[in-house]
C-alpha cells in the first residue's frame, strides 16, 4: 500500500486525539522530581512509565558528578569531536573498555549512533535484513544506506529459520550479511534469540550481527553491559548499540565494536561524530560515575532488586490474568487491549486511579495490536507494582464494556489463545446493540435482497446498483483460478424503530496482489518471482466493493444519532466474516470526504488511513455541442484538444457494438489485456473471460469502440479477426452516471493515432449524448482526465492488516526503487 | 493479594521479607540471643524470620511448617 501522507496523517490524528484526551504530551506540575511519584493535571501518580530501570537517577553520586563537571568544564564544550573532545570522553571510553572488554565510541544519542555506524560500516556490497520489529532509529539510518543501492529486506519477527534462508540465498552475492536487531524489543518487551544467531555468526562466515541492546544495558550481564551480553562473550561479527539514556541514567549512547579497526573507522568517518554537537560535560561526569558503579559488585546487587520485583510482576499478572503478550525477565510489559479506543480509555482510568502508564499505539505497533506499556524499575515498592496491576485487572473489563471490545477479541488480535475464564464476556456486544435497537441483516447474494431496496440506496452510485452486483456475481463465481472466486457479503443494519437503514454495502473477499498500489517498480520486481509462483506477495482481503467497482461503497446515515452503534455493529460483522474467510486485511474503500470526526472514530476502532489514486470525475457536461465543449476547456487543454484529439478524430470510427460474436470478443479481451499488461501501477490480477462475455450480453453495459479507417500499417495484416477495432471501453450505465470501467487498447498504434486520447473524449461525447450528468472516469492518467474538464477528487480508504509483513516487506523494495 | 508458599519461596530472602512488610502483618517479635526473630502472617500461612543482629543479614525466612509456632515463641 502506498502510505504517502495518508501515514503522517494518522499519526497526527492518532497522538492528537491521545493529547486531546490528556494521555499524551504531558507535563508534570512539580518543580522537583525525586522517585517514583509525580504529579500530571494535578493528580499524585505513580509512575510506571520510566525506563531508568535501576532507579539510579537520583543516585547522589551521579549528581554529584554532574555538577562536579559543570563546576569544571562549563555546561558545554561546544567543539566538534572531530577536533577536540574533554578528557572525560577518553575516562568514560576507557571505563567501557572496561565493562564491556571491547573498543567504544560514545554518541550523543543511541539515534545517532546508529546513523554513524551504519553507513559506515554496511557497505552496497552487503545486504542488510532487519527484524521486522526493530527499533525505529535502526531503520532510520538504515533508509540512509537506500541510496547506494544495498540490498535491504525485512525478516519477519524473530524467524531464525527463515533468516538462515536468507543467508544462504545472499551469501552468493554479497560480501557481507547484516542481520539488524533489538536486544530487548522497546514496546512488547520480547527478547531477540541471541543463542541461534551466535550459532548462524558460527556457522556462515558472512553473516553479520547489527543489535540495539538500549532496554538490555545496565540491568543484565556482568557490569551491566546488556542481554545480548549475558553469559555471552562479545562475538567478533557482532557491532552493539546500546543506550546511555535509560537505565544507565545519564545522557548519550555507546557503540561497542569487535575490534578496534572498526571502532577507529566509525569514530572517524561517522556523520554525527564530525558535524553533531558533543555529549554535555554534566552527562559524561554521571556517566562517568556510573561507569563506575557498574564496576563494582553493586551493580549485581541492583539488578538482582530489579529482578526480583520483575518476577513479582510476572507472578502478580498471571494471577490477575491479564493478556500479557510476552512474558520474560525484561522490564517492559505489554498488556494487550486491541483497539487504541481501549486503549485510550484504559490509560485515562489508570491516571484517575493514580498510576501512570504509556500507551503503546500505531506507528509503534499494529492498530490491532494496541496496549498498554508499562515498566517496572528498582524504586517500585512491592505493592505499588500489585495495586497497580489489581487497579488494571479491575478497569480493563470496564473499558472494553464501555468500547464494545471482549476478551476474545484482544487475544484474537495478538493471535493468543483464550483462557477459558474470559470467554464469558462474548455476549456483551449483542446485549448492547438490543439495546440500540439496531438490527443487522446479512445476505450472501444480491438476489437475497428487494432490488428497490438496495436501488434505493446505491443506484446513481456506481456499477455496484442491483444490476450490476448481479453481473459481478455471475462473473466472479464459478472460475477455474481462485483469484477469479470472490465471496459477496451484503450487510444493511436497519433502527428497528424507523426501519430505515443506518449503515448498508456490500463486501467482496479475493485474493488481492499486496503491491497493488506499489509504484510499478516495485511490482515488476515482484512479477518476476510470481513467474515461479503466482500468489507471492498475495492476501486474502476483505474489502466493501469490490477490485471491479469505484465509488462510495458504504452507505451511512449520518443524521441518524445511531450510527456510530450500527458502524459497531458493522465492524463486528466484518471481523466475523474476516475469521470465516480467513482473510488477512480489511479495507474500507473509496471515501472522498472524510471529516475529522468519522477519521477518528475509524482510527479508535483499530483502522489506518491511506491514500488510493486520485478518483477523475467531469461533472460538468452543460455544454450543448463539441464547439461549447472545446471552449469549456482550459487555454492549454484547448491545445492539447487541436493537437492531440481533433486532428485524429477523423481517422476513427466509432460505434456502439451490439451481440457481438465470441471472435469479437476474444479480440477486446486481448486488447484489455494489453492494458492490464501494462499496468503495473494499479497491479491486479487478469479479469476473466467471462466477465467480459458477460459485459457484452447484459443491457445496462455497453461497448464502445474505435476502429482506425485508415493507417499506415496493414491493420487486416495484424489482425484478420477485428480487423480496425484499436480501442474498446466498457462502460456502465447507470441513471444520471456514465461508467467507463475496463478499457482494452493496442499499443501500437497508441503513439502515432493517440488512440487513448481519443478513446476519453470519445466517452465524453457518449455520455452527452446519452444525456448523462456525469462521467466516473476512475482512477490513473489523471493528466489525461483533467485535460478533458474532468475534476480529480483525493480518496482514502482505511485498512487493519493482520501480518503486516508483506506491506513492510513491499515499503522497503520501495524505499530501494526510490533510492535507485 | 493471596500467595501460595510455593510462589512466596520463589523470591529471595531480601524480597521475601519485603513482602511480608508490604503484605503480611507482624504477629510477633523476640529477642533471642543475638537474633531478632519475628513471624509474620501472610496470605494463609505463617513465615519466620531471623534477622542477625551483629552483622544486620537476614538468616532465615521461611513459611513454617507446623502453624504451633506461636505456641512455641510465646512459651519462650
Amino acid at each position: 500500500m502506498r502510505p504517502d501522507n495518508a501515514v503522517v496523517e494518522t499519526i497526527d490524528q492518532i497522538i492528537t486525539d491521545g493529547v486531546r484526551k490528556g494521555i499524551l504530551h504531558l507535563y508534570t506540575d512539580e518543580t522537583t522530581v525525586n522517585g517514583n511519584i509525580i504529579t500530571l493535571k494535578g493528580k499524585k501518580v505513580v509512575n510506571f512509565g520510566s525506563c531508568s530501570y535501576l532507579g539510579l537517577e537520583f543516585d547522589p553520586r551521579l549528581k554529584e558528578a554532574a555538577k562536579y563537571a559543570i563546576d569544571n568544564y562549563g555546561t558545554q564544550f561546544s567543539e566538534s569531536r572531530a577536533y577536540v573532545s574533554i578528557n572525560l570522553y577518553k575516562e568514560l571510553e576507557e571505563l567501557f573498555y572496561q565493562i564491556f572488554g571491547a573498543p567504544c565510541v560514545i554518541t550523543p544519542t543511541t539515534t545517532l549512533g546508529h546513523i554513524a555506524n551504519i553507513p559506515v560500516l554496511m557497505s552496497s556490497r552487503d545486504a542488510i535484513i532487519t527484524d521486522q520489529q526493530v527499533h525505529n532509529s535502526v531503520n532510520t539510518a538504515v533508509k540512509l544506506l537506500a541510496s547506494s543501492g544495498t540490498h535491504i529486506e525485512v525478516l519477519r519477527h524473530n524467524r531464525m529459520d527463515l533468516l538462515e534462508e536468507r543467508i544462504r540465498s545472499l551469501r552468493e552475492k554479497h560480501k557481507k550479511i547484516w542481520y539488524l536487531a533489538d536486544g530487548i524489543y522497546s514496546m512488547f518487551g520480547d527478547i531477540a534469540p541471541v543463542d541461534e544467531i551466535y550459532r548462524l555468526l558460527d556457522d556462515y562466515t558472512e553473516f553479520y550481527f547489527y543489535v540495539d541492546d538500549a532496554h538490555g544495558m545496565s540491568i543484565h550481564g556482568k557490569n551491566g553491559r546488556g542481554s545480548v551480553l549475558d553469559k555471552r562473550k562479545f562475538h567478533s561479527k557482532m557491532v552493539m548499540a546500546t543506550s546511555l539514556a535509560k537505565a544507565f541514567a545519564t545522557g548519550g549512547a555507546v557503540m561497542v565494536y569487535p575490534n578496534k579497526e572498526m571502532a577507529r573507522k566509525v569514530r572517524t568517518c561517522g556523520g554525527p561524530l564530525i558535524t553533531s554537537g558533543p555529549l554535555q560535560p554534566s552527562q559524561l561526569g554521571a556517566a562517568v560515575a556510573a561507569a563506575k558503579i557498574h564496576l563494582t559488585p553493586e551493580i549485581v546487587d541492583m539488578q538482582n532488586e530489579l529482578q526480583e520485583r520483575i518476577k513479582f510482576a510476572n507472578l502478580v499478572l498471571k494471577k490477575y490474568k491479564l493478556p500479557v503478550i510476552a512474558e520474560n525477565n525484561s522490564a517492559v510489559f505489554f498488556i494487550g487491549v486491541h483497539l487504541p479506543k481501549v486503549g485510550y480509555n484504559l490509560v485515562r482510568r489508570m491516571l484517575d486511579a493514580g498510576y501512570y502508564v504509556n500507551l503503546g499505539i500505531f506507528p509503534a505497533v499494529p492498530m490491532k495490536n494496541t496496549g498498554i506499556r508499562f515498566t517496572i524499575t528498582r524504586l517500585h515498592t512491592f505493592s505499588q507494582i500489585e495495586q497497580m496491576i489489581r487497579t488494571m485487572a479491575e478497569e480493563l473489563p470496564k473499558a472494553l464494556a464501555e468500547e464494545n471490545v471482549t476478551y476474545e477479541d484482544i487475544y484474537k488480535a495478538f493471535k493468543i489463545p483464550l483462557p477459558e475464564q474470559q470467554s464469558i464476556d462474548k455476549g456483551v456486544a449483542s446485549v448492547i446493540n438490543q439495546a440500540l435497537s439496531l438490527k443487522l441483516c446479512h445476505y450472501k447474494s444480491i438476489r437475497e435482497i428487494e432490488k428497490k431496496e438496495w436501488d434505493e440506496l446505491f443506484a446513481n452510485k456506481g456499477t455496484f446498483d442491483w444490476n450490476g452486483l448481479q453481473l459481478l456475481e455471475n462473473s466472479f463465481r464459478h472460475n477455474e483460478l481462485p483469484e477469479n472466486n470472490w465471496k459477496f457479503d451484503y450487510v444493511i443494519i436497519k433502527n428497528l424503530v424507523t426501519n430505515q437503514p443506518v449503515v448498508a454495502g456490500f463486501l467482496t473477499t479475493a485474493i488481492w496482489k499486496d503491491d497493488m498500489l506499489s509504484p510499478g517498480a516495485v511490482s515488476e520486481n515482484v512479477e518476476i518471482k510470481r513467474l515461479g509462483d503466482p500468489y507471492y506477495f498475495t492476501s486474502n482481503v476483505i474489502s466493501t466493493g469490490s477490485l471491479l467497482t469505484e465509488g462510495e461503497h458504504l452507505f451511512i446515515d449520518r443524521t441518524s444519532p445511531f450510527w456510530k452503534d450500527a458502524m459497531q455493529l458493522f465492524f463486528d460483522q466484518v471481523n466475523l466474516l474476516q475469521e470465516k474467510h480467513n482473510t488477512n486485511s480489511i479495507v474500507l474503500r473509496d471515501f472522498q470526504h472524510v471529516d475529522e470526526e468519522f477519521e477518528s472514530f475509524l482510527i479508535d476502532n483499530g483502522f489506518f488511513k491511506i491514500s488510493m489514486p486520485d478518483n477523475s470525475i467531469v461533472n460538468d457536461l452543460s455544454w450543448n455541442d463539441e464547439e461549447e465543449f472545446y471552449r469549456s476547456l482550459s487555454k492549454r487543454s484547448r491545445q492539447h484538444f487541436r493537437e492531440d484529439i481533433k486532428k485524429y478524430k477523423n481517422k476513427y470510427e466509432v460505434s456502439i457494438e451490439r451481440d457481438p460474436v465470441e471472435e469479437k470478443i476474444d479480440h477486446w479481451y486481448s486488447l484489455y489485456e494489453n492494458v492490464k499488461n501494462n499496468s503495473l501501477e494499479l497491479n491486479t490480477f487478469t479479469l476473466p473471460k467471462k466477465l467480459f462475455s458477460n459485459i457484452a450480453n447484459d443491457p445496462s453495459w455497453e461497448t464502445l469502440s474505435l476502429k482506425l479507417t485508415s493507417c499506415n500499417n496493414s491493420l487486416s495484416e495484424k489482425n484478420p479477426v477485428e480487423k480496425k477495432t484499436v480501442c474498446v471501453v466498457f462502460s456502465y450505465i447507470a441513471g444520471d452516471n456514465y461508467i467507463p470501467m475496463i478499457i482494452g487498447l493496442d499499443y501500437s498504434y497508441n503513439k502515432e493515432y493517440k488512440v487513448y486520447r481519443q478513446a476519453l473524449y470519445q466517452l465524453v461525447m457518449r455520455a452527452k449524448m446519452l444525456g448523462k450528468k456525469k462521467i466516473h472516469l476512475g482512477f490513473s492518467a489523471t493528466v489525461e482526465k483533467k485535460k478533458l474538464g474532468a475534476v480529480t477528487f483525493p480518496t482514502y480508504a482505511f485498512m487493519q492488516i493482520r501480518d503486516s509483513y508483506n506491506a513492510e516487506a513491499l515499503a522497503t523494495m520501495s524505499l530501494m526503487g526510490k533510492a535507485k | 493479594m493471596k500467595f501460595t508458599r510455593g510462589e512466596f519461596c520463589q523470591f529471595n530472602l531480601t524480597t521475601r521479607f519485603k513482602l511480608l512488610k508490604e503484605f503480611g502483618k507482624s504477629i510477633l517479635k523476640k529477642k533471642i540471643n543475638m537474633r531478632i526473630v519475628s513471624v509474620y502472617r501472610i496470605s494463609d500461612f505463617y513465615v519466620e524470620v531471623y534477622e542477625n543482629l551483629a552483622n544486620h543479614e537476614l538468616e532465615k525466612v521461611e513459611p513454617v511448617k507446623n502453624n504451633r509456632v506461636l505456641e512455641v515463641y510465646n512459651d519462650l
